[in-house]
């Protein structure tokens, strides 16, 4: 895959290496292929190579008329093509842009650059040099925000990702940063892609959850042909009241034409419960992968991971998720299931699920299944009076009805209710 | 519970050399050591040029360095590989001529040679080091049309059946470890089942890794023809050392069309000292095609030795219809670890898989499933049923899970789950209630634990394997 740099792509960083040197580690390696034990299911440097012939670094930051597209009382940020351009805030949440490279530093948001403050921990240089997707994103870094909520939150907040231009053949790299301390909030991130054009997204994002609940939802909102690939470093930390967070991930991410979003979540403080939920509906081409890395280090945590992908056409649903439990974390609970329900011949599941456990107090385990809807539902369903293809819808909504159901809030339920109605309805 | 993991260890049952001359061939790793080993076996031209071919390659390997377990290099230059007791030179005719030293080693193993064994009905194909000193039933099973016997001797009276077939199902490009058992294989087992014959006892073979420094190659290649049946069983011990040993063999199966292969095997090498010194490194290569319609290969494994097991043995279901079976029992105590699995090819129509895998984890040990169920696009209404259930005794051990599963196919089903968890101490407490002491409970809860597997083994080896499984295991619960 060839990148289109020119001199000016490059700035210094305030670090000890440049983008320059970022962008030479990664030209090294150049984009991951099947043969990365992670990237084994997904081949980003074939994919690349037959959907672009180049790939340009957008640079541009364009002004955008927005609408807010949720009827419910919310906050809100909105971003365009990756780069903030408006929010609406309480006081009490600080919040900084990343306008220039430079100011990566002292906004410490960049993604790894607390890691350097941790003795033994690699260096954001070092850690570059191994994952090649780190190392673009630093070479051509220059959009991104960054947030602290430090009270609860009155209403849900919601991050508008809009893209719009032409970005065909276009790259973006941007990073986000977003802690969160003794709160209790709600979440929404919608993507909505207006660019009608294929263009690549390499993201870099760091949740610190301190002694808090969220609630957080990824919600694509319409059909894209962007290429998406998303890092999230999730830190759960408990400062000093054990009193333990709790973090819910829900991802619907049914219309992309290219996702992979890598979690990788750290349940550094004890009573401590993580959630991860996706659900999607993959049609014509789509290609959606969730891969999950749940590191259990301390004891007396929970996780629970739920996969659900229904797969139509020539689409691909992955799910790689791996718990590990090192052997500190006695009376760990984790729990995983991922279910394809494949619709067509072309279609394809494919699931890694794995458990890597040093403590013997532990309760782990995990489900794979994948297979066609059962005949016989089918069947009983026609027999109550139902048409064929209602059946068939009924058994759809069902089988993610399971996702839905573990959302609280009756706003966003309703929502994403919406969202897969639609999916569903496009389809049949 | 943990304190007393490795206070207590069950001293290796089976540790003790026999002296016998070895004949040896040079060490290293030579195309001269390659022709020594086929001009010693009388080999003709084409398995030679077979083994070239795959020295060849192996040149351009890189020894795989992926896996969980790291071991410390092995200097292929410094070992022997071949080696055979120095009484084959010339052959004994019957057992009283075989050297009473071997006969002696055999009787410590129980290993049924001699004419009393016969009425437990096993015929045996006994391995000591690398060549075969004796086999039994022959005439019964010539009878029969069946061919089992030494490879070497195959390749001698049945070339074409080995030609046809050696290396049909695990080729000479294969990876690293396999391509060197091409090259350098020295004995095993050969075993031909003519059409529509069911075999009418257990086959049995005894591997015994004796000489010092002696890396085995056995190559084990299985033939199943139309509508025939065959049970094989494959027992493994080995005598106390303290450098690491390497065993890289090869098995191939293949069924034809409605034919069966089951394929047992206890493996109880050593596996080093409680501080994980010695102990066999045990990279197997085990493969089995289904290349017939309805044909079945079905693998049972206990597997309590080895300081590493690298072992996976696979089912390629060409034939529509066919069945792949994988029953496994891994224990792991003190410093050994084992990686271990099975993979699942579905290419024909209608096939059928069952995956079930019972890992045990003690003392400092690390146990791991790895394992791949593939569906391709053309085999439709094909299932699979995984279970991997792991069991932790103590917290300085690791008990590891990696499935790959994919699924290509609408019309196919794939069904896969695991658990991770410690002993009951409940199931514990009852049992101690009624009068078992802790070690007896944990035993008595383990083979319970591994049932489904026990179950799927011949008489003979179900009594071993219990035991076998209660030895592994004491003084790892405290």
């Amino acid at each position: 895959m060839k990148i289109n740099i020119s001199n000016d792509d490059f700035k210094d960083m305030g670090l000890s290496v440049s983008q320059k040197d970022f962008y030479n580690s990664f030209i090294e390696m150049g984009f991951p292929n099947r043969k990365k034990e992670d990237w084994k299911f997904t081949d980003l440097d074939k994919i690349l190579n037959s959907n672009f012939e180049q790939l340009t670094p957008l640079k541009k930051k364009s002004k955008f008329k927005h609408e807010k597209i949720f009827n419910f009382d919310h906050y809100s940020i909105t971003n365009l093509n990756g780069a903030l351009i408006d929010f609406v805030f309480p006081k009490t949440v600080s919040l900084s842009q990343l306008k220039e490279v430079n100011h990566l530093k002292k906004h410490s948001i960049f993604f790894g650059m607390r890691e350097n403050l941790i003795p033994g921990r690699p260096t954001v240089e070092n850690a570059s040099k191994k994952d090649q997707m780190l190392s673009l994103n630093l070479s051509f870094l220059d959009r991104g925000y960054s947030f602290k909520i430090m009270d609860p939150l009155d209403k849900p907040l919601v991050i508008y990702n809009y893209y719009d231009d032409d970005l065909r053949g276009k790259m973006i790299n941007n990073s986000n940063s977003i802690e969160i301390t003794d709160s209790k909030c709600t979440i929404i991130e919608v993507d909505i892609d207006k660019s009608k054009s294929k263009y690549f997204k390499n993201t870099f994002q760091k949740y610190k959850i301190n002694e808090s609940e969220v609630d957080y939802y990824f919600i694509n909102q319409n059909n894209s042909d962007g290429f998406n690939y998303t890092k999230n470093e999730v830190e759960i930390n408990d400062l000093n009241s054990k009193k333990g967070s709790i973090f819910s991930y829900f991802i619907f991410g049914s219309g992309s034409k290219f996702r992979k979003d890598d979690y990788e979540i750290s349940l550094n403080g004890a009573n401590s419960f993580a959630k991860i939920n996706s659900a999607a509906i993959l049609k014509k081409g789509e290609h959606h992968e969730v891969k999950t890395k749940m590191f259990h280090s301390q004891p007396h945590c929970k996780s629970h991971q739920k996969i659900k992908n229904i797969l139509l056409e020539d689409s691909k649903g992955i799910f790689q998720g791996k718990v590990l439990v090192s052997d500190k974390a006695q009376k760990t609970d984790a729990y995983q299931i991922s279910k394809g329900l494949i619709l067509d011949d072309n279609a394809e599941f494919s699931t890694k699920p794995e458990l890597e456990i040093y403590a013997d107090d532990v309760k782990c385990s995990h489900g794979s299944t994948s297979g066609n809807i059962d005949h016989d539902a089918i069947y009983y369903l026609m027999t109550r009076g139902l048409p064929k293809k209602e059946a068939i819808k009924l058994i759809i909504k069902g089988f993610l009805n399971d996702v839905v159901l573990e959302i609280t809030d009756l706003n966003i339920k309703k929502l994403i209710e919406d969202h897969l109605e639609e999916n569903i309805n496009n389809e049949n | 519970m943990s304190d007393k993991i490795i206070d207590t260890n069950k001293e290796y049952k089976y540790g003790f050399t026999t002296d016998i001359e070895s004949f040896k061939a040079p060490k290293g790793l030579t195309e001269d050591t390659i022709k020594f080993i086929s001009k010693e076996k009388k080999e003709p031209k084409w398995l030679l040029d077979w083994r070239l071919k795959a020295y060849k390659r192996l040149k351009s390997l890189k020894e795989p360095n992926w896996q969980k377990p790291k071991y410390p290099k092995i200097d292929y230059q410094d070992l022997y590989y071949y080696s055979a007791p120095k009484s084959v030179k010339d052959k004994p005719k019957s057992l009283d001529e075989v050297d009473p030293k071997l006969l002696e080693t055999y009787k410590k193993l129980g290993i049924p040679l001699d004419e009393q064994k016969r009425l437990s009905g096993v015929a045996v194909d006994a391995v000591f080091d690398s060549v075969s000193v004796a086999t039994t039933f022959k005439g019964e099973l010539t009878k029969k049309g069946i061919i089992f016997c030494s490879i070497s001797e195959a390749i001698q009276k049945h070339p074409d059946l080995v030609k046809k077939y050696l290396g049909s199902v695990i080729p000479i490009t294969d990876h690293y470890f396999a391509t060197l058992n091409s090259a350098v294989f020295t004995d095993g087992s050969f075993v031909y089942i003519p059409p529509n014959v069911r075999c009418p006892m257990e086959l049995s073979t005894y591997f015994r890794i004796n000489a010092s420094q002696t890396g085995q190659f056995e190559r084990t290649l299985i033939i199943a023809d139309k509508g025939s049946y065959v049970s094989y069983l494959e027992g493994c011990t080995a005598p106390m050392r303290d450098e690491n040993q390497l065993h890289a063999a090869n098995v191939e199966l293949v069924a034809l069309d409605d034919a069966e292969i089951k394929y047992s095997t206890v493996q109880n090498w050593y596996p080093g000292d409680e501080d994980g010194k010695g102990g066999i490194y045990n990279f197997v290569t085990k493969r089995g095609a289904c290349r017939g319609k309805n044909s079945k290969i079905s693998w049972t494994q206990v597997e309590t030795g080895s300081a590493i097991t690298w072992k996976y043995p696979s089912c390629i279901l060409q034939g529509d219809n066919s069945v792949g079976e994988f029953y496994s029992i891994a224990i792991t105590n003190n410093h050994q670890k084992a990686d271990t699995g099975t993979k699942m090819i579905h290419l024909g129509k209608n096939t059928k898989s069952k995956i079930i895998s019972k890992g045990i984890s003690a003392g400092k040990a690390d146990n791991t499933y790895r394992g791949l169920v593939d569906i391709s696009k053309k085999a439709t209404n094909s299932r699979n049923y995984t279970q991997c259930d792991s069991l932790l005794m103590g917290n300085k051990c690791g008990a590891h899970t990696v499935p790959y599963i994919k699924n290509k196919n609408s019309s196919s089903t794939i069904e896969h789950e695991a658990t991770t968890s410690k002993i009951n101490e409940e199931q514990l407490f009852y049992c101690n209630q009624r009068g078992l002491d802790q070690e007896e409970a944990v035993s008595l809860i383990v083979n319970g634990f591994c049932k489904e597997v026990l179950q799927q083994l011949p008489m003979e080896f179900a009594v071993e394997a219990q035991k076998l499984v209660s030895i592994s295991l004491e003084g790892s619960v405290g």
